[in-house]
């Protein structure tokens, strides 16, 4: 049984299930206390204090393995263990006659909605925090806390929950967790970007998944499709347990790398914070490919000015030791809020005012991030800039415009990304016009086919090996001649495509920084040379059944 | 008795998440009663999430109302992180 969810954090894994409970899930709210309201006081206070000790030393160890910046997720919790807002309706609600229990479930709840229901993408989020709160808390009174399999436990398990919290993320013992499935959950949840960060597969929002498992179930969590399989066969788990331990067993390779016949091919990583650069030069990667700006407007409640930018971008370029960096400018449109932002809402947002075009129409802000880039630029080598959603010259007319009053001694390369099929039709002009190209596949793939990739109704359709992408994929690299073109989709790090797009003609590939190591040492048992064959077979293909037999004859003849 | 001090909020970010946070452990080093103002709509200092929920934005200009026996020093206090929490913002 195969369970469609969402892909938080890519990746496989398989293993026998470790069901985290609900501490809270039975807690009857409107229970009355047969305790005297004395002792419900004392056990309130014991169990914020356990649950403040927790905490405290979650925030210590994710200070470690997330960086500080992650960290305060978890820090602003420690608030509201003592905040007047939280702890006063506890303790009236007690006094009423409620359980220790019943009043601290219930009155969180009502916080975490009210917050949830304010127009503030940040204090929503909060929310999530709340419960997480009011859920330790009341874990303790029952003496049922949500205990994380650790040590002990069976060796390479997935954690299945309803729904997982930032600490119980930061809980999990890297040792003996190999994966997460979760019931419910979004891929902007803090836990999901907390799996990415600790780069664990991980699976939210599989739908039924409590209803079909039940603990020491094996399942296979693939965390690039968004899949959970429910005790699959024995051929597929033999596959999944050979590929998980030969990605295990891939060492770090620092040294650039080349083909056998002496291609040289960059692989680099797609990052969003300071942590992922850090996390991806340890994994040996040459670069950054693809750094998303995003993430530094969602933290904030306003979008953030020149200064802050320009502070931001350098600690990025500090903590990649010296390896080029490509910024993409901010990349966000009407289904992405960020705070302080105003987009208009509209009814197709996927074709809608999005990347570039959003950020032409606020030349401010515009204005403040390419003068920040320009000044990271000036204080590091190796900085590039590229703009997402170009869809004609004019847009980079445009840009040219604004860099040139703006910030005329920019010396960063300045390049555009391919992920609007009409942009891969002028792929020639726009190359003779940037110093680079980088194609964004999963973008370029749900345009080229009008696929929604997070539709599941669609999945049959959003397919990176159709014919009809792989022959766009051809024909931009063809049509650039001399301009460098990179990959950063998800297709660059897709093991089965590695000898196709070096024979193609790419040779710079930006994937999630766990995947550099294999795409590496793969990257090494290639013969680029011996590709054309099977290449030409591939764009031949007019079926997505011929793609597969054609990549097959590929991977035999590139690793010979 | 009460002190009384109106600021405009400095920092960039508004008085939200780190900022709100920094501020709200300041305030609850204070014996005073504290509130926060803003147009209409008033804050206990003390706590984070009612101070949240104000969404205070960068250039508001916001009232600190202090009452109790530290008070000057409480509005003194609240007022200048307010005004100068651009540095700190800026170096994290």
């Amino acid at each position: 049984m195969i369970l469609q969810g969402i892909a938080a954090s890519g990746g496989c894994a398989i293993g026998p299930l470790a069901l985290i409970e609900q501490a809270a899930a039975e807690i009857d709210v409107t229970a009355t206390s047969t305790r005297p309201v004395e002792e419900s006081l004392a056990r309130l206070t014991a169990a914020v204090e356990a649950s403040r000790e927790d905490i405290e030393l979650i925030a210590a160890t994710a200070r470690e393995r997330i960086g500080a910046e992650n960290a305060a997720i978890i820090e602003a919790q420690l608030l509201v263990l003592d905040d007047p807002e939280w702890h006063e309706p506890v303790v009236e609600a007690i006094h009423e006659g409620a359980t220790a229990e019943g009043a601290v479930w219930r009155v969180s709840q009502e916080v975490a909605a009210m917050l949830a229901a304010l127009d503030d993408p940040y204090l929503s989020e909060r929310s999530a925090d709340i419960l997480d709160v009011g859920q330790r808390v009341v874990g303790h009174l029952t003496d049922r806390r949500r205990q994380v399999p650790t040590a002990g436990a069976a060796r390479d398990v997935i954690i299945g929950a309803y729904e997982l919290t930032p600490t119980d993320t930061l809980d999990l013992d890297l040792e003996v967790v190999r994966g997460i499935v979760t019931e419910v959950g979004s891929r902007t949840a803090h836990a999901a970007i907390i799996a990415r960060q600790l780069g664990i597969p991980a699976v939210v929002g599989a739908k039924g998944l409590l209803d079909a498992v039940s603990s020491g179930d094996l399942v296979l969590v693939d965390g690039d499709r968004g899949t959970c399989t429910i005790r699959p066969g024995e051929d597929e788990a033999d596959r999944a347990r050979a590929s998980t331990a030969a990605r295990a067993a891939r060492e770090v390779v620092v040294d650039p790398v080349s083909t056998r016949d002496g291609v040289a091919v960059q692989v680099l990583a797609n990052a969003g914070s300071l942590a992922d650069v850090e996390r991806a030069v340890a994994w040996g990667a040459d670069g950054i490919g693809l750094f998303r700006t995003e993430f530094v407007f969602m933290q904030a409640a306003t979008p953030p000015d020149e200064d802050e930018q320009a502070a931001h971008y350098a600690a990025i370029a500090e903590a990649a030791q010296g390896r080029p960096v490509t910024f993409r400018t901010l990349d966000i449109g009407g289904d992405k809020p960020v705070p302080g932002l105003h987009v208009e809402a509209e009814a197709n947002p996927f074709l809608g005012v999005r990347g570039v075009r959003l950020t032409l129409a606020n030349e401010d802000l515009f204005v403040a991030q390419l003068r920040a880039l320009a000044r990271t630029a000036a204080a590091f080598p190796g900085i590039k800039v590229m703009v997402p959603m170009v869809s004609g010259l004019e847009e980079l007319d445009q840009v040219r415009a604004l860099l040139a009053e703006h910030a005329p001694d920019a010396a960063f390369g300045f390049g555009t990304m391919v992920e609007v099929p009409s942009a891969a039709t002028i792929a020639p002009e726009l190359a003779e016009e940037v110093d680079f190209l980088s194609v964004g596949t999963n973008d370029l793939t749900a345009y080229v086919l009008a696929a929604d990739r997070g539709n599941t109704g669609l999945d049959y359709l959003y397919d990176e090996f159709h014919p009809a992408v792989l022959r766009t994929l051809h024909q931009i690299r063809s049509g650039a001649g001399a301009t460098p073109v990179s990959i950063c989709g998800e297709l660059a790090g897709e093991p089965r495509a590695l000898a196709l797009l070096v024979g193609l003609g790419y040779h710079q590939l930006s994937v999630s920084g766990p995947l550099v190591p294999e795409v590496k040492s793969a990257v090494r048992e290639l013969t680029a040379a011996a590709t054309a064959e099977g290449v030409a077979a591939v764009l031949r293909a007019r079926r997505r059944s011929e793609v597969d037999a054609a990549l097959d004859i590929l991977a035999q003849l590139g690793m010979r | 008795m009460t002190a009384t001090r109106t600021v405009t909020i400095a920092d960039p970010l508004g008085l939200h998440a780190r900022p709100a946070a920094e501020f709200v452990s300041a305030a609850r080093g204070y014996q005073s009663d504290l509130v926060i103002r803003v147009g209409d709509a008033t804050a206990n200092c003390k706590s984070l999430l009612s101070v949240l929920k104000l969404g205070i934005a960068h250039g508001t200009v916001v009232v600190v109302e202090a009452d109790g026996e530290d008070e000057d020093s409480a509005v003194e206090d609240l007022a200048a992180r307010l005004e100068n929490e651009v540095q700190d913002a800026a170096s994290s």
